[in-house]
């Protein structure tokens, strides 16, 4: 099991800045994103979004192994599909206590406004006071489970639940600053409705690229310092 | 060809087939006195404005002008792809950069607020750089996939064999 810790000069902080500008210092970045935004749009089914998951581990690692270049190419196809589909039954498993509640809270909700003609308060008040905070936890603690597995390719790492939450605790700034680079990349990434509609595609493709950057360098400095 | 560029072009035969179709239909079913919130999921792809959306049924389509005409042009290229995909050997980025200049400029003399284009001229454009673009970009992945085979091969490997 890879083991946690900081640097033994002192503890490193993400790099802000480079997690932005990192796609663009690759010579090839047009090519990798212009593929990128085809798979975005093929995610719209949801076997697309198997190869996307499955490049974005093949990021995670080579940020990792401090590649020149981390964006990889789009050539592998067959190999990203295989591990983002096991990255994709991570996530799965990771959502399941939620769509659990939801189903729980929802369901009987549904069968009793059969009968009312409002939906039920207490059915909403329970919704949110349940989920939300699991949904928040969960959100909070699956990019980490995500990175691990990736880093290690072996998507039973996710679930080494002891390991995450002391790489969490232990890299808490980081993995907030990393929190921070995924809203924002997410936001700014909504402006490329205004390219043509279609920009979005390839904006989104870079948000991914951007978060994942985020979360593996935070990984990597926490790691292998 | 490669089973890459084939898995490819069928998931996004899906996609695009599925846009297509699904924008018209929430025409027809708007047009039929459905609920105009039916055409809201298209807000993630699309601005969607009416004046700048074709007609169907005598009601705007939940997306532009341009975005129909994209997914109809990267249909086509999909098709042209699968049957001229052994003869298209180079995809060079200067084809995308040429079909695409006609919607950059139109798009972009729009967005500047200089002119207002129309929807025919929206359709157009969208069209040719829908197909240029995909076909650039099958092809691409259809290379990428050959020099993965052409590796594992010189590696001893056995892959499924493609035609």
């Amino acid at each position: 099991m890879t083991s946690v810790g900081g640097s033994a000069q002192g503890p490193q902080t993400l790099d802000f800045g480079r997690a932005f500008t990192f796609p663009f210092k690759d010579p090839r970045w047009l090519t990798k994103t212009l593929i990128g935004g085809l798979f975005v749009l093929a995610g719209m089914v949801i076997v697309g979004n198997f190869f996307l998951f499955g490049y974005l581990a093949q990021l995670v690692r080579n940020v990792i192994a401090r590649v020149e270049h981390p964006l990889p190419e789009w050539d592998d196809l067959g190999r990203f599909f295989v591990e983002g589909f096991k990255l994709f039954l991570v996530m799965l498993a990771y959502s399941a206590p939620i769509l659990i509640l939801v189903l729980l809270v929802v369901i009987p909700a549904a069968i009793v406004s059969e009968s009312q003609s409002d939906f039920p308060a207490p059915a909403v008040a329970g919704l949110i006071c349940l989920v939300l905070p699991l949904a928040f936890v969960v959100m909070a603690i699956m990019p980490a489970a995500l990175v691990h597995a990736a880093a290690n390719e072996n998507a039973a790492a996710a679930f080494e639940l002891a390991w995450i939450f002391r790489f969490i605790k232990q890299n808490a700034l980081n993995y907030l600053l990393a929190i921070v680079v995924y809203v924002v990349a997410n936001t700014l990434s909504q402006v490329g409705i205004i390219l043509f509609c279609v920009g979005i595609v390839f904006t989104t493709f870079l948000s991914m690229v951007i978060t994942a950057y985020a979360f593996s360098d935070g990984y990597r400095m926490a790691t292998r310092p | 060809m490669t089973s890459d560029s084939r898995i490819v072009s069928a998931l996004l035969s899906i996609v695009v087939s599925w846009l297509i179709f699904a924008s018209s239909a929430t025409a027809y079913l708007i047009s039929q006195g459905a609920s105009p919130k039916l055409a809201l999921p298209f807000r993630l792809l699309c601005h969607g404005l009416a004046r700048r959306s074709l007609r169907l049924w005598d009601t705007p389509m939940p997306i532009c002008a341009r975005c129909f005409g994209i997914y109809l042009g990267m249909s086509l290229g999909i098709l042209i792809f699968l049957a001229f995909g052994l003869w298209l050997r180079k995809a060079s980025p200067v084809w995308i950069a040429l079909a695409s200049a006609p919607l950059i400029i139109d798009g972009g003399t729009q967005l500047l607020a200089l002119r207002e284009s129309t929807n025919q001229l929206r359709l157009a454009t969208g069209l040719l750089a829908g197909a240029a673009f995909i076909l650039w970009a099958l092809i691409h992945i259809e290379l990428n996939g050959r020099q993965n085979l052409n590796r594992l091969k010189f590696k001893g490997l056995t892959p499924i064999e493609d035609s």
